[in-house]
């Protein structure tokens, strides 16, 4: 009896002295740790963890994640984990300053009706029974907040640069900068003039988080003092020297302008004219050519040309190494450009203005007409394509004084002169000048994918280069908001599942065959439909009918097809998984009886 | 001289391992519900698994069920067989002999790990194996198998019933990796501020790739009192 309970005390002094050890463990060594992540999942960056040191107000980030997420979603589970091991990250370099509030949200509860006044988006389980939600919202202690809808597991790569963008845009939410633009080619929907970021394109949803963005006419004959950033992406439509006016007068009252111009814009498949624009750009130095586009034999995308996937030298995919010089475009992993125009600079440069080169191509440049470029197809293209290995200047910065390319006012003598700013002869302060050699750069299909984006604007699109994250980047050094310029997008580690992987290979091999029945069923719609249309308001003759029930049969044929097809993909997906976990077993088991071998041998080998 | 001791306890055992066929028994269990826990349960084709998170996902629950029949023949073996006094007749220190036997079955535990290699190799055809992210996975369950080892050993000196000594020490670890403090935290009213101590989490955080100094604190504390116990349970019982 004395020598049992002996032990039972013996084993509880055991457990508490462990209990005590690891509390004090805990306690002491919490924030000891080193991150074998291999993705940075355990590390904010120095701009990260500057802001939480210097945060002024207290935040909440409350973070809502159905409880039953991972079983409805394995994949969207894991990203669940990760997200709240980086908001962790934030409670604990804050010094107080953030709290993180994990609230488990069960279907019908008050959570996720409290979720939901937040904006906190929710969405159908695969069986269709229970609302799901994943998402957050940053509160702050003045009441103001910002909501992330929905987590979007393949925006990874952007997570810490949304939560501390939006920590510094709460921290510094005075009354926003406003920003101009002038897009006229591109579709930017307004309200009251202001750009309508909730249906924008994706940079100027991005922008829109922290600045007011206004529209402006590209017949303007003058930029407002309260801006001082514009951007303009130029229009195929030649500037008229109104807007150039406009233009030059702003750089000379000292204005930041991000240009985006080209020779060839693939989205409108339209050469954009250099005249106009050049008669700006070459007091400062700088001009451009819209007859050539610009091509990169070492740093082009490969695509389908002629049916086969080959190197386009003219989509160009500038890559994190030959983007560390600059610190505007360091730690950017990818910049995408497609058919670019080449930006020069003068042999001599006004000696008020310096020109820092910003992106170039290869030394494996080269050039085709855009004329070509514009009526050929990617082969011809190809073909007519001229190497000739010397790099080209994509993007340039510019900054200093210059004297204007007018001798007067645009408008003098006329009645509006008077409502005009007074004319400028030279510089009364320096200006900052961003020139991109390319329009398309600035289009999102170019640089992101908008499939996850209905009601989430911002935190929704998926970028694939950080071409907005570039703009981004500029605009907030031309504003002063340097404090979060090294923030980087995080490093990416195999993104992709086996199932992933498995079906696109399998995908792949159907895709020809999808592809044929798809266009027959296309065409045996579209005659059905011009059937119909041919005997609307009488009744069918008889050979329309059997063209009719002929057409529907082919129709129902076809898409049962298609089910085929579908049937087999999915059927060769399961095999292949079964082949994999064979596979794995047999070497497994294989390895196992090795290994006893090699074990026992050494065990005879010692005895002996 | 203790080191040359500790090497023929070592060796003894270790080698008492692959004397028999328990050694394919054992193993091939291990493997067989490892690969099933991570295929069928552990989402294993659906999520990004660079760093195998679905396979070491289960790791405490599977290594819960394999380890203590691993240990639960080094001292029972030892009663049960009557050689237990002439072991302990001989001029060697106590400590010694449970490091030694802890040592051989933390040994047969750790190659029974590297059954993963396969998997890995089979992998790393169709997907980019995160190489550190994997690493740190590998340290966290050495760290566990270690200290469940451990708690396996010392439970083993308790009984010579083999059975018995196999059934406690399963549920000695199962309430190990179960065991979550906020939950005493909660019963004895112990402020929120009170770091969390939770087993199965610390593991975790070494499968996402977090090595983190508590970690190391709470599996070496649990393997160190252990081995102390066992320690303190063989003297008790020759005295």
């Amino acid at each position: 009896m004395k020598k049992n309970l002996t032990l039972i005390a013996f084993i509880l002094l055991l457990f508490g002295s462990f209990l005590l050890i690891n509390f004090g463990g805990s306690l002491l060594f919490n924030d000891r740790y080193l991150d074998f992540s291999g993705q940075d999942s355990y590390t904010l960056s120095p701009a990260s963890r500057r802001l939480l040191s210097s945060l002024n107000k207290k935040y909440t980030i409350r973070l809502y994640v159905s409880s039953r997420l991972s079983d409805y979603f394995p994949r969207t589970g894991q990203y669940a984990r990760y997200v709240t091991e980086r908001l962790k990250q934030y409670q604990n370099y804050s010094n107080g300053a953030v709290s993180l509030d994990i609230i488990r949200v069960e279907p019908y509860s008050a959570a996720e009706k409290n979720a939901e006044k937040y904006g906190i988006k929710t969405f159908l389980s695969n069986d269709g029974k229970i609302n799901l939600m994943f998402g957050a919202v940053i509160l702050n202690d003045e009441g103001k907040s910002i909501t992330i809808p929905n987590f979007v597991e393949l925006r990874r790569r952007y997570f810490e640069n949304d939560i501390t963008n939006a920590l510094n845009s709460l921290e510094n939410m005075s009354r926003p900068q406003k920003i101009g633009i002038i897009a006229p080619d591109m579709d930017i929907p307004t309200i009251d003039g202001y750009v309508d970021t909730s249906r924008s394109p994706n940079l100027f949803a991005l922008l829109g988080q922290d600045y007011l963005l206004q529209k402006i006419s590209p017949q303007t004959v003058q930029i407002g003092v309260e801006i001082n950033t514009l951007i303009v992406v130029s229009p195929a439509e030649e500037l008229s020297r109104l807007p150039l006016y406009a233009l030059d007068q702003f750089l000379l009252r000292g204005g930041n302008l991000i240009l985006l111009t080209d020779s060839l814009n693939e989205q409108n498949e339209k050469i954009i004219p250099d005249e106009g624009l050049n008669q700006l750009l070459a007091p400062l130095g700088l001009s451009y050519s819209d007859k050539e586009v610009i091509g990169d034999a070492q740093n082009a995308e490969e695509t389908v040309v002629n049916n086969q996937a080959r190197l386009y030298y003219p989509w160009i995919n500038i890559k994190e190494r030959a983007l560390e010089g600059q610190p505007l475009t360091a730690g950017l992993k990818n910049l995408i450009f497609r058919s670019p125009a080449a930006v020069k600079i003068a042999e001599k440069i006004p000696e008020d203005i310096r020109i820092t080169p910003l992106i170039t191509t290869s030394s494996r440049g080269g050039h085709v007409s855009s004329f070509q470029a514009s009526r050929l197809d990617k082969d011809l293209i190809l073909q007519n394509y001229t190497e000739d290995n010397h790099p080209y200047l994509l993007a340039v910065l510019a900054e200093g004084k210059f004297r204007s390319g007018f001798d007067k006012n645009i408008l003098e003598g006329t009645k509006l002169q008077k409502q005009m700013l007074d004319y400028l002869p030279a510089s009364i302060k320096p200006f900052k000048l961003l020139l991109i050699a390319d329009t398309d750069f600035a289009y999102d299909a170019n640089w992101s994918d908008n499939s996850f984006k209905k009601d989430n604007p911002v935190y929704g699109y998926v970028p694939w280069a950080d071409n907005g994250e570039l703009i981004k980047r500029a605009v907030d050094a031309f504003n002063g908001r340097t404090n979060l310029a090294d923030l980087s997008p995080s490093p990416m580690f195999g993104a992709s599942s086996l199932s992933d992987i498995f079906r696109e290979e399998i995908s792949s091999l159907y895709e020809e065959q999808r592809q044929t029945i798809l266009l027959r069923l296309e065409k045996m719609v579209r005659e059905r439909l011009s059937l119909a249309a041919s005997y609307a308001g009488r009744s069918p003759d008889f050979s329309e009918i059997k063209r009719q029930n002929l057409l529907e049969h082919d129709i129902a044929e076809a898409e049962h097809e298609i089910r085929h097809l579908d049937f087999m993909i999915n059927s060769a997906y399961d095999k292949q998984i079964n082949i994999f976990i064979l596979i794995t077993a047999a070497v497994s088991l294989l390895f196992m009886l090795m290994l006893i071998a090699v074990l026992r041998h050494c065990r005879r080998k010692i005895r002996e | 001289m203790a080191l040359n001791q500790l090497k023929t306890v070592f060796f003894k055992e270790f080698t008492g391992y692959l004397n028999n066929f328990s050694v394919f028994f054992i193993w091939g269990i291990y493997i067989a519900v490892s690969l099933a826990s991570a295929f069928y349960f552990g989402s294993y084709f659906l999520i990004d698994n660079s760093g195998l998170q679905s396979y070491f996902r289960f790791q405490p629950a599977i290594l819960a069920l394999i380890v203590p029949a691993v240990t639960m023949h080094l001292w029972t073996d030892e009663f049960r067989l009557g050689t237990i006094e002439f072991l302990l007749s001989q001029p060697v220190d106590y400590f010694i002999l449970v490091l030694g036997k802890f040592f051989a079955s933390w040994a047969f535990c750790s190659l029974m790990i590297l059954l993963v290699l396969p998997l890995i190799m089979v992998s790393s055809f169709f997907i980019d194996i995160n190489f550190l992210s994997l690493f740190s996975a590998f340290l966290g369950t050495l760290l566990l198998s270690g200290a469940f080892c451990a708690v396996g050993c010392m439970v083993s000196a308790l009984s010579s019933r083999p059975v018995i000594t196999y059934l406690v020490a399963f549920f000695a670890l199962w309430g190990i990796i179960s065991l979550k403090f906020e939950v005493l935290m909660t019963w004895f009213n112990l402020p929120e501020t009170l770091p969390e101590l939770n087993f199965s989490a610390l593991y975790l955080n070494f499968i996402s790739g977090r090595v983190s100094l508590d970690a190391f604190i709470c599996f070496f504390s649990l393997t160190i009192l252990a081995l102390w116990a066992n320690t303190a349970f063989i003297s008790g019982r020759n005295r």
